[in-house]
């Protein structure tokens, strides 16, 4: 297994929604032993989707911490174990707050001034007018000749700043330029990026991202990187509606994305990803992820009247095509060597026909009884906390609802768990899988979102994504897996599974070693891991 | 004279037949799940009600079925003496027999009633 130190960026909404499926597959322990560096890149810093990642990681960090102490935050990486990956968030954005647009950048609005008069000349050779105006908080809505040039820049100007200690140097431009100088010139170092390349902030970044980062670090070390790169070539799988004239009128909104487009951008970007050598020298591979059927339409449930291009509103559900994004990260973390010199292309298929996909196990990865176990260990659990120990609604929690259960067969544990961290761990499961409203209604969670966006088969069975309540509670976490072995749960109902779940996690009291974790919280998490591990006879424990 | 043994012996039948309901009422009750289950709660809440429905049950058994020789108030006041001995026999055995089984049998249901983990 490689022990290069790992980089994950996201870039954009889609590059945040596929970070959102990393994090939950490194919450599922399919990153043992990692420590990962991850950097959030969007221009928007208000986004919905970048604002539920930071949330999510924040969670994920918490339930990790062995205390409330600053130096404790995030934990340490462990090995067999839920929340295995230990997590370091390092955010980014270019300030593009207030009214800023590409004229504001570039110093070109003074149309009397004739210096800049040349400078004009030239922006207006590769710009339009357009896209020279529109504000830029909100990304680079699919203008990437420009989002590129004015990425790159953002950069390099926030290296320049931290190089000569500016005076208005923020606090993110240091970090990010920390991010930058731990990836440093050493070659055991890789560097994932997560985004689209259709729409606006990722992909006008993923080209130049390592160009940029080379020439950051060689303008404030002297040195050149030399890390592997990779990423998701994604292209288009949603759609909007598209803007009206109305919309366009408003002063700085002259250019809104238009969905009606991203088929050609993904064309387009294609060609150039295959032929463009800069991109052929800096990348080692690059994984091609494309959507065979009719993109999902974010509009549908909208009454918006106008196209969402950003800010709080762009929240939206999670695909199963940012999950396969996930795990290509996941194959290039785990790949043993890179033989290329030049960039691989790299894709797999799912069996699909009539519009429908089945996806199994064996699709996700080769290593996918580890999947299995993982996956189908941390439903379970999920499912019955929500379920049996009524955890589902707001401000409950179902930690001490097993250990309670467990007292029953005589094993008392845990005692000192502090409220807040089962409430934490609760609450991840709900963000994972589902929650209940205060009307009793199903909150689709992260899993359920990536079920509801594609016909055909995810993973487990079609009635572990009931929707209905009664429907939910008698799900029989102890048969989802395919092979008879694996079914702990056989001829038995879902209250008897969650009594046999907490009987077992009594007889795994001594099971957890050294390497699960010795602080309290890691100890109960891997506790729960060696009983659904040891009842679905996939993992030895 | 009248022997008073056989209705020990009934008391002590009543005892056990009532902790046979009272343990297949205690196993047939669900485990709950959530922070504050309430099955433990009704175990032992019907264990106490089976003592006292067993008691009652064995005292009215005595008094109304049991025959009474009509001419000898001597004997018929022994009788009912003995009937509400064994009564009390079929309370104290119930309960002894109950802790008896629910410290023996820690890991379970039964064990709910006398003792309720929290």
């Amino acid at each position: 297994m490689s022990q290069d130190k790992i980089y994950v960026i996201g870039i954009g909404g889609t590059g945040m929604r596929c970070l959102e499926c990393f994090v939950h597959l490194c919450a599922i322990g399919m990153f043992d032993n990692k420590e990962i560096n991850i950097l959030t890149l969007d221009t928007d810093q208000e986004n919905g989707n970048l604002t539920r990642v930071w949330q999510l990681i924040d969670l994920y960090n918490r339930i990790k911490s062995p205390s409330e102490k600053t130096e404790d935050y995030g934990g340490k990486p462990l090995n067999n174990t839920f929340f295995s990956a230990k997590l370091n968030l390092t955010k980014y954005w270019p300030d593009y707050s207030g009214e800023k647009n590409y004229k504001a950048l570039a110093r070109i609005s003074n149309v009397n001034d004739e210096n800049t008069k040349e400078n004009i000349d030239l922006a207006s050779l590769f710009l339009s007018d357009d896209a020279q105006s529109f504000y830029l908080r909100e990304g680079y809505r699919a203008q990437t000749h420009l989002g590129s040039q004015l990425m790159y820049h953002a950069i390099m100007e926030a290296t320049m700043k931290v190089k000569q200690d500016s005076a208005d140097v923020k606090p993110w431009e240091k970090d990010l330029m920390k991010f930058i100088e731990d990836i440093g010139d050493k070659p055991d170092r890789r560097v994932f990026i997560f985004g689209s390349i259709f729409g606006g902030t990722g992909a006008s970044s993923i080209p130049v991202v390592p160009k940029a980062f080379n020439d950051a670090l060689y303008l404030k070390t002297g040195k050149n990187m030399s890390a592997k790169f990779g990423a998701s070539l994604l292209t288009e799988y949603f759609k909007f509606k598209s803007p009206n004239d109305a919309q366009k009128k408003k002063p700085g909104q002259n250019v809104v994305a238009d969905s009606n487009y991203f088929t050609l951008n993904s064309q387009a970007a294609l060609q150039f990803y295959r032929n463009d050598p800069t991109v052929q020298d800096t990348y080692k591979c690059l994984y091609n992820i494309g959507w065979p059927v009719e993109p999902i339409d974010f509009s549908k449930n909208s009454t918006e009247a106008e196209t969402i291009t950003g800010g709080k509103e762009q929240k939206n559900p999670c695909h199963i095509t940012e999950l396969v994004c996930a795990f290509a990260a996941y194959d290039f973390i785990n790949r043993e060597n890179f033989e290329n010199k030049s960039a691989e292309y790299l894709f797999r298929d799912v069996p699909f026909s009539e519009g429908t996909f089945h996806f199994d196990f064996e699709d996700m990865t080769a290593e996918s009884s580890s999947l299995k176990n993982a996956f189908a260990g941390f439903y379970s659990i999920a499912l019955m906390t929500l379920t049996f120990q009524k955890a589902a609604l707001e401000n409950t929690e179902g930690i001490s609802g097993w250990l309670q259960l467990a007292k029953q067969f005589g094993y008392d544990g845990y005692s000192e768990l502090d409220s807040q961290s089962k409430l934490n761990i609760t609450n991840y499961l709900k963000t994972f899988l589902f929650s209940l409203d205060k009307s009793g209604h199903v909150v689709n969670g992260w899993l359920y979102q990536i079920r509801d966006s594609f016909n055909g088969k995810f993973l487990l069975p079609d009635l572990a994504y009931a929707k209905q309540w009664s429907a939910i509670e008698k799900i029989n976490a102890g048969t989802l897996l395919p092979d008879t072995e694996n079914q702990w749960g056989k001829d038995k109902s879902a209250d008897k599974c969650a009594q046999q779940f907490a009987k077992e996690f009594g007889n795994q009291k001594d099971s957890v070693k050294e390497g699960q974790g010795k602080e309290t919280k890691e100890r109960i998490i891997a506790q729960l891991f060696n009983t659904i591990s040891t009842l679905q006879k996939l993992k030895q424990v | 004279m009248v022997s008073t043994v056989p209705v020990y012996i009934i008391s002590a039948a009543f005892a056990g037949v009532f902790l046979l309901i009272a343990a297949i009422i205690s196993n047939a009750i669900k485990f709950e799940g959530g922070a504050n289950p309430k099955d433990p709660g009704k175990r032992k809440m019907w264990f106490w009600i089976l003592a006292i429905i067993g008691t009652i049950a064995n005292l009215l058994f005595g008094l109304f079925t049991y025959y009474y020789p009509e001419n000898n108030s001597y004997a018929k006041s022994q009788l009912i003496t003995a009937i509400g001995i064994g009564a009390g026999i079929c309370f104290a055995l119930y309960i002894v027999l109950g802790f008896v089984l629910s410290a023996t049998i820690k890991n379970g249901k039964i064990n709910n009633w006398f003792h309720h983990k929290k």
